[in-house]
């Protein structure tokens, strides 16, 4: 019989080792997805992941188990990855609005030879430069399986909030990214 | 539809919000200026999707992550380090209310009177309490009582002569006027501190006649003669009690 999460978080929150070991294997891939999603980086996402089981085993007493596990778990999730941002942040204090300057300022002449991968690198860049309230909606949002719903429950705000991240946030993209947007285009 | 209202559903449209695209899609027939625009922001749209998921999760890499973090919770046992997070914050809770209440008592003890004198008159033996009303008809005698020492005050008015204030005497007063002695006394209706300990029982000269009508009874009764200044010292915890006239 396949127990349910309100039963693994049960017996989680009794010791049960294994449970949350089950509890692990159903959503790491949501974890690490969310994770690489706001952090750009899959070493640093994986960071995230360790950090986000760690700290929902220690609060598995506060997780209510009459609630999905899967919208707590992505709660802390965001939380966890955000502060990893703000680490880095910290970290490259100065670098980053070198990066910014980089990306608006000191970008190279789109040309149609640009490598896929290049053009991943300066999209990421792009979204990095993005206040944080934005950059997360966008990336959010825009993971497979993700819809608005569900992003705006993600970061805690209201879907009427999150739209108007949505909606800077493209628009800055689409100025920071206009040689290649229209280079993309027919 | 303007160009306002079109971007508006442009981003409807990309939120994946469930749009009649008519009238969109009407617009941007006749609108080169927003078809660019939304050419535009679907372009964004992609990239964006494609930066944030640029590769399968190898389960290999998630499995490592499992690993490593039941590793670490199993030595930290079940609720891990919330468990002494948890005993660390509450004996910090405990300790600052320890510390608000020792303050507060300190501040306390300092807006809080030592003494309080209460004076009375009464009309007949009886024990009564501070603001208690009392119908004067015939003044017997003034009675004053002196609480020091907080928390408890006590505000009762004691009539030397009445059986019903000193209610049993564990020994009798065997005082000559002027002298002092001690004596234990059990005080009613006092609960937690029935037997208070009274000392310098003075036996000072008569200031006053006694009331015809006055009821004389117990031991207190040999010295009516007298108006007695009790001190009663009241054990750890009360007040000290004094009374006199």
């Amino acid at each position: 019989m396949i127990a349910d999460d309100r039963g693994l978080v049960r017996r989680s929150q009794q010791g049960d080792l294994d449970a949350f070991r089950e509890l692990m294997a159903r959503h790491r891939r949501m974890v690490f997805t969310i994770a690489r999603a706001v952090v750009l980086c899959s070493d640093e996402a994986e960071d995230v992941t360790q950090e986000v089981f760690l700290h929902a085993h220690r609060a598995i007493g506060q997780c209510d188990s009459r609630r999905a596990f899967s919208a707590w778990v992505r709660a802390i999730t965001v939380n966890c990855a955000v502060s990893a941002l703000r680490r880095k942040a910290r970290r490259s204090r100065g670098y980053g609005e070198f990066l910014a300057y980089g990306v608006r300022a000191a970008q190279p002449p789109p040309s149609r030879q640009i490598e896929r991968d290049e053009l991943q690198v300066r999209v990421r860049e792009a979204i990095q430069a993005l206040p944080v309230k934005q950059r997360l909606a966008i990336s959010l949002f825009s993971l497979e399986g993700m819809d608005i719903a569900s992003a705006a429950a993600a970061l805690g705000c209201s879907v009427g909030t999150l739209k108007s991240h949505l909606f800077r946030a493209r628009e800055k993209l689409a100025k920071t990214l206009a040689g290649y947007v229209e280079e993309a285009e027919p | 539809m303007n160009c306002r209202k079109s971007l508006a559903l442009m981003h409807e449209v990309l939120n994946g919000i469930p749009t009649d695209r008519g009238e969109l899609e009407a617009h941007l027939e006749e609108c080169t200026s927003c078809r660019d625009d939304f050419a535009r922001l679907r372009r964004v749209q992609d990239l964006a999707a494609g930066a944030v998921s640029p590769a399968p999760v190898p389960e290999a890499l998630l499995e490592a992550v499992t690993e490593r973090v039941l590793a670490a919770v199993g030595h930290e046992g079940p609720g891990g380090r919330a468990t002494w997070y948890a005993a660390l914050r509450l004996a910090l809770s405990a300790a600052c209310a320890v510390l608000v209440f020792a303050l507060g008592m300190a501040v306390g003890r300092q807006a809080w009177p030592r003494e309080v004198t209460v004076t009375q008159v009464v009309d007949r033996p009886q024990v009564v309490e501070k603001r208690v009303e009392v119908t004067v008809p015939v003044p017997v005698v003034e009675e004053r009582v002196v609480v020091r020492t907080v928390p408890v005050v006590r505000t009762r008015v004691v009539y030397r002569d009445s059986p019903a204030v000193i209610a049993a005497p564990l020994a009798t007063p065997d005082v000559a006027p002027g002298a002092s002695s001690s004596i234990l006394l059990a005080f009613e209706p006092v609960v937690s501190q029935e037997l208070q300990s009274i000392t310098d029982v003075r036996l000072p000269a008569p200031r006053e006649t006694e009331p015809a009508g006055a009821p004389p009874s117990g031991d207190a009764a040999a010295h009516n003669d007298s108006r007695p200044e009790m001190v009663a010292h009241v054990g750890a915890g009360g007040g000290i009690l004094e009374r006199g006239t």
